[in-house]
């Protein structure tokens, strides 16, 4: 219990300094987190020989362009960036119909054998994916989809993680909404359009997101299965393009890494709030 | 009409609606599945021979030096990664739930690594571990510190690829503690706050136990993670030097698209399956096992 002023000030001053101590800690995991992006802005667009300059000599004598300029000219990085859109619009949309099609029978269909397809679902989730690589590349070598979008983009247009999300969520739709519907003679088609996904806004966006997140950055597929200059997605064809450039030029390599970033940065700056529900929704779902 | 012709005609609907998520399915992941098996089973060299060897894959493997060390390797990098990004999220979650001016923004940037891809953290990190013109070397040296090889070096190689998988997914977990902090009902720290019991005490004994069930889920999402990790090892060193990064994942790609020793690099996916299945399997049950509060 507090009793004298001289407690009541030790407790204040306690807190004062716990509070101080938390914000100091709080900036300096902010500087950690931040200044190797910032870094990777500013190198980029300087001409430098060294990556250190930015620490050197902060204020640089003239800012240039002329990086990002090579970088999607000449190297195709640009193409790849084509590439990576391309290959995500498609997951993701693919992804967001074809999930919740399927979540919406687990949630709300009684049907034969749903238990055992269900009991798929949960196996699938389990398995990772190395151990469809080797047969995938061989079976797609054969389907003649080697350097191709449909080879990248579709043993990826469904995910057992999306199919879960989106049973979970849809299993608390309310019944009486679906059954008034189909009183009211609407089809199947329509009840589920209509009804069931503008219920779904959340768990759409969730999904969207983090398909998004997964297919921006997926690596070891598109080096396999993509490996020509031209169908290359901007991940792969960033590490390929450091290889080259690393230590010779700097400004190349981060102009290049900035590049990447850009669109998945934009995206997260406009949905901020909905990314953080969509990552604490995997979490509590689960 | 007999009663499961009406029950199949219901179920006609559902299916309809199932068809086309699992025609995916069945082409580009079960069978894949099941056809991988079949060739971990074969002495496959692609374009050229291919027989049937039983075990054999799997025999030679345990008994290879070189899986021996990527197993090690893997090990090695699954546990420290899962150690610090755990705690470290965990603290970033405390430190960020309440009591904290600019918190938006702040949680903003924490997150920002892990929206990132591998491929590009792998990249500026490359340029920071650089002993000449890196940034960590550079702040080493204000304080008096002798620069160090990084990723050069046997000894520092993985565990500065460990470092930056640490910093790079610690924003993402800590979201997921946060969603699990707020969960915790704030009458609770009143009683222990009223029962008399500090910072330390209430975390320990209100903070810690109610956030059990996502503790467990975050080690687990981890592990599994860090167990397939392939992209920071391709991209920064490629497995060396002398093998001493190589993990399960980069092995599987060497062995399988750079030596098209298709069976061998079958087995080994088999095998890493195995144990990511057995920690998913004992993830459900401890989960499936929690007591609500």
């Amino acid at each position: 219990m507090i009793t004298s002023s001289r407690q009541v000030n030790k407790f204040i001053w306690g807190r004062r300094a716990w509070s101080v101590f938390r914000h100091l800690i709080a900036f300096v995991v902010f500087l950690v987190m931040v200044v190797p992006f910032v870094w990777m802005i500013l190198t980029a667009i300087r001409s430098t020989y060294s990556p250190l300059d930015v620490f050197l000599h902060p204020i640089p004598r003239q800012f240039t362009l002329e990086n990002f300029q090579k970088v999607l000219s000449t190297n195709q990085l640009g193409r790849a960036l084509l590439n990576s859109i391309i290959v995500s619009v498609f997951i993701v949309a693919g992804n967001v119909i074809l999930d919740s099609m399927a979540g919406y029978a687990f949630a709300k269909k009684e049907f034969v054998g749903k238990g055992f397809l269900f009991a798929i679902v949960l196996l699938i989730m389990m398995i990772p994916f190395y151990v469809t690589l080797v047969p995938l590349f061989t079976m797609l070598a054969q389907f003649k989809w080697v350097n191709t979008y449909q080879g990248i983009i579709m043993p990826h247009v469904v995910s057992a993680f999306g199919i879960f999300m989106m049973t979970q969520f849809m299993k608390e739709i309310p019944r009486d909404l679906i059954d008034a519907a189909a009183i009211d003679g609407a089809n199947e088609f329509d009840i589920f359009t209509r009804v069931v996904i503008p219920l779904c806004g959340p768990a759409l966006s969730a999904l969207a997101i983090l398909q998004f997140l997964a297919s921006w950055n997926m690596f070891m597929w598109p080096l396999i299965i993509a490996n020509s200059a031209d169908m290359r997605t901007i991940q792969v064809a960033l590490a390929l393009f450091t290889d080259r450039y690393g230590t010779s030029n700097w400004g190349l390599t981060m102009a290049g890494s900035t590049v990447a970033l850009l669109p998945m940065l934009l995206i997260y700056i406009v949905l901020q709030r909905r990314f953080v529900q969509g990552i604490s929704m995997t979490g509590l779902k689960f | 009409m007999n009663q499961l012709s009406v029950r199949l005609k219901k179920s006609l609907v559902a299916y309809g609606f199932l068809a086309p998520a699992f025609i995916v399915i069945i082409l580009f992941t079960i069978i894949p599945i099941v056809m991988a098996l079949f060739y971990s089973f074969r002495d496959w060299n692609f374009g050229k021979t291919s027989t049937y060897i039983g075990l054999a894959n799997y025999q030679s493997l345990l008994k290879d030096e070189l899986f021996g060390l990527a197993f090690r390797n893997t090990v090695i990098y699954t546990v420290g990664v899962v150690s610090g990004v755990t705690v470290i999220s965990l603290a970033l979650a405390l430190l960020v739930n309440t009591g904290l001016r600019f918190r938006g923004l702040i949680r903003t940037v924490y997150f920002l690594p892990a929206i990132s891809s591998m491929a590009i953290v792998a990249v500026i990190w490359k340029v920071i571990y650089n002993p000449t013109f890196g940034l960590l070397n550079y702040l080493l040296g204000k304080v008096g510190i002798q620069p160090q090889m990084w990723l050069i070096s046997p000894t520092t190689a993985l565990p500065s690829i460990m470092l930056m998988e640490i910093w790079r997914s610690a924003g993402y977990f800590m979201i997921i503690f946060l969603a699990g902090l707020q969960g915790i009902p704030a009458a609770l720290y009143d009683a222990a706050a009223v029962d008399g019991a500090d910072r330390g005490k209430s975390f320990l004994y209100v903070t810690l136990p109610l956030l059990r069930p996502t503790i467990l889920f975050v080690v687990v999402v981890a592990t599994i993670h860090s167990f397939q990790v392939f992209d920071a090892i391709y991209i920064m060193t490629g497995g060396g030097p002398a093998h001493r990064t190589e993990v399960l994942g980069s092995l599987i790609y060497i062995t399988g698209f750079l030596h098209f020793y298709l069976g061998r690099a079958s087995a080994i996916a088999y095998i890493l399956t195995i144990i990511i299945f057995t920690i998913s399997y004992i993830q459900r049950r401890l989960l499936a096992s929690e007591v609500e509060y």
